[in-house]
């Protein structure tokens, strides 16, 4: 019988050789492994976007097909390293979705001071993003393992990821709290509380900023 | 709620990466106006195998492997292979046709050739003498 490895091994060696039919049995072989375990890192980091979940697998599977000198057969075994390829994907797509969301709530920030003049708006809208700025920059110095040893681990945690991978959408934060029936305003009145408490809480757990 | 296929979502996004053959059927599509459901019937297989087909290498048609390469994916996907050659062999000229300069007509012996052989169609059409000639002739 042949072992995985085997299989691994001939793969690639025809996709080296550019058969034209290595693409599409590595696809069949490794996108749904791949994607399971992108999965449930992403979940880890709390993210739950199956659009970038699929994107990360997709693009992981498309560049070792483009590269595949890339991989040494010798270092590790090829689903592995397809996995660590995806979930470095995810990794800067999210930060990429970060930033740009960053960059759209700016943008919509500055366009509320010149259209409006609401000073009260405006403080309320810098204050948030001083509130985020100031959370995220705090979370990116201290290590994931601090944080996890001053939140409880559960929705708290999951709430703090989201936080941290720049997630402003009140209906995830519902979604996670289990409050996802209740009316809007009251969801972000809900989840409010919430977030302040975790940021409290970090502050209290030495969290430097 | 089901998942969506994986690999489906991989085949279509394959057609927007020259690296794939997804790439060159999706443009034959364009071109013609088809769906896949069209495509998978001229190539006599399933949708199904259209989302294999797109996920293939491309074979390039300067290659002097190119006809070998077609056939082992024929094979692979069971699809008709001389109506694979047929449509890479179509794509790859339109393509050609695309990237071919378009000749300059602002040169003004060009462009009066032109202007005069669309004229001189047009004078023949409605020159009453032609016409009484014509019907004294017949």
């Amino acid at each position: 019988m042949v072992n995985a490895a085997e299989i691994e091994r001939e793969l690639h060696e025809r996709l080296l050789i550019r058969d034209p039919t290595a693409s599409e049995e590595v696809a069949s072989a490794f996108l749904e492994v791949v994607r399971k375990h992108v999965r449930i890192r992403a979940q880890v980091h709390g993210i739950f976007d199956p659009d970038l979940i699929n994107d990360a697998t997709v693009e992981a599977v498309f560049d070792y097909i483009r590269h595949p000198e890339k991989f040494t057969p010798g270092k590790s075994s090829l689903r592995t390293y397809l996995n660590l390829a995806a979930e470095r994907d995810l990794i800067n797509m999210v930060r990429k979705d970060r930033r740009r969301r960053r960059g759209e709530e700016l943008s919509a920030d500055v366009e509320l001071t010149v259209i409006s003049g609401n000073k009260e708006v405006d403080i309320q809208k810098i204050r948030r993003n001083l509130d985020d700025v100031f959370l995220d920059s705090a979370v990116r110095r201290e290590s994931f393992a601090k944080t996890a040893e001053i939140i409880r681990p559960g929705k708290d945690l999951d709430l703090v990821k989201m936080m941290m991978d720049g997630e402003r959408r009140t209906s995830a934060f519902a979604d996670v709290l289990g409050i996802g029936n209740l009316p809007a305003p009251e969801q972000r009145k809900i989840v409010k509380q919430h977030k302040d408490r975790l940021k409290q809480q970090l502050k209290r757990g030495g969290v430097r900023v | 709620m089901s998942e969506k296929s994986i690999f489906a979502l991989a085949a279509r996004k394959a057609m927007s990466d020259p690296m794939f053959l997804g790439h060159d059927l999706y443009e034959y599509c364009v071109t013609n106006g088809l769906g896949l459901e069209a495509l998978s019937g001229e190539l006599n297989c399933s949708v199904a195998t259209i989302d294999k087909l797109f996920l293939c290498l491309r074979p390039i048609p300067e290659s002097s492997t190119f006809r070998k390469d077609v056939e082992r994916i024929s094979t692979h996907c069971g699809v008709d292979g001389q109506k694979l050659v047929e449509i890479l062999r179509e794509v790859d000229s339109v393509r050609g046709m695309r990237k071919a300069p378009i000749p300059k007509v602002s040169s003004h012996s060009g462009y009066s050739a032109l202007l005069m052989a669309a004229r001189d169609r047009r004078i023949r059409k409605t020159d009453p003498k032609r016409k009484l000639e014509r019907k004294k002739r017949q």
